[in-house]
């Protein structure tokens, strides 16, 4: 593939995922496959976008104090056992098959996260600016929106954990980040804001990333020239989208992932027939 | 607001100090990137940027980890420390 070709896909995909906490790794290795790179020479290269993406984003959530890192790493240990044992077990699973479960999960997320209306957690006129923040010990915290203090608490964590898991499999296998999961589990069925989701999801997917990567590169099957232009698109394209994603207001995001998830399934559902 | 919960005050300056720390690193990251692929016999570059990466979300797991430890959340700076042991688990499997 064209090498500029390559780091410009990076770059845009990388963008788009930190848009809506997805990681650009599911557009990515999709669009790279259709290129005609095989498959599994893309999931590596996947990988390496959502770790740079991933990272490419921390230095302005590390300033917005939206992440819960609790939350992400509580649920990254079954992301990351999921992770090493798809990516162990890459080339058992029949690719057609994975595609098809990628792209109803896709939809499935599409549609759970437009569904809903409204905030599910609303500004709590006690609540203050030193409420900002992860609280220590539990899994709870608060967030900033324009109209105040947003107070939260996880629910049916064990659940989410479980998603989550299934996440990592799906990462270590294809080589997608896992994210386009992570964020509507998280939200929809934890109960996280959105906004606390995204930002978390965009945290944890490059340890996921990393779990997988890692045995990638000891099984010798990351092309490292390849990897470097994906790493330099990828830290400019999570840049770019981390600094709009702060912009948008929580349904802006959900709206747009929701988007993002069905153009997703459209792709899947098109690389399979 | 009451509850009873505890923000660490130290958190948000030490996530910013960190997130600067990150920044430097990704600059760095991107100019090994960037000279490996122009510098003739520059493939050893591509390599240290590509691991250098890989290493910087693993790095945030131990910082909070060290963070949590500090401030006595002991129960989730050892889940912490438990998932840096499964990520170090991968690598260890796929050389057996």
């Amino acid at each position: 593939m064209n090498p500029l070709l390559l780091a410009g896909a990076a770059a845009l995909t990388s963008g788009v995922g930190a848009l809506g906490g997805l990681g650009g790794a599911i557009l990515l290795v999709p669009l790279l496959v259709v290129a005609g790179i095989p498959a599994s020479e893309a999931a590596p290269l996947g990988l390496l976008s959502v770790v740079a993406g991933s990272s490419a984003a921390a230095h302005r959530q590390m300033r917005e104090h939206a992440t819960n890192y609790r939350i992400g790493v509580v649920t990254e240990t079954a992301a990351t056992v999921g992770a090493i044992a798809g990516a162990l077990a890459a080339g058992v699973v029949s690719e057609a098959v994975l595609t098809w479960v990628l792209a109803a999960v896709a939809v499935i997320a599409a549609v759970a996260g437009a569904a809903r209306k409204g905030t599910r957690w609303l500004p709590d006129p006690a609540a203050r600016g030193e409420d900002v923040g992860e609280w220590v010990g539990t899994l709870r915290g608060a967030y900033r929106l324009p109209g105040g203090v947003v107070p939260y608490a996880p629910r049916r964590v064990g659940l989410g954990t479980a998603a989550i898991g299934l996440s990592g499999l799906i990462a270590g296998v294809s080589g997608a980040g896992g994210g386009f999961i992570k964020t509507p589990a998280t939200s929809e069925i934890m109960h996280v804001p959105v906004k606390v989701s995204s930002s978390t999801t965009t945290f944890s997917i490059g340890v996921t990333a990393a779990a997988a990567l890692l045995v990638m590169i000891v099984d010798g099957r990351l092309d490292f020239g390849d990897g470097a232009l994906v790493v330099l698109g990828s830290l400019v394209g999570g840049v770019a989208g981390s600094s709009v994603q702060s912009r948008l207001a929580p349904p802006v995001v959900r709206r747009t992932l929701s988007a993002l998830l069905l153009v997703v399934a459209a792709v899947l559902v098109r690389r399979v027939l | 607001m009451s509850g009873g919960h505890r923000v660490d005050p130290t958190q948000a300056a030490a996530e910013e100090r960190a997130g600067a720390w990150m920044a430097r690193a990704l600059v760095v990251i991107t100019v090994l990137a960037g000279l490996g692929l122009v510098l003739p016999g520059g493939g050893w570059l591509d390599g240290v940027a590509i691991l250098a990466v890989t290493a910087l979300p693993i790095v945030r797991v131990a910082w909070l980890a060290r963070r949590w430890w500090a401030v006595g959340d002991r129960r989730y700076a050892a889940v912490a420390i438990g998932l840096l042991g499964l990520v170090a688990l991968g690598p260890l499997l796929a050389l057996r």
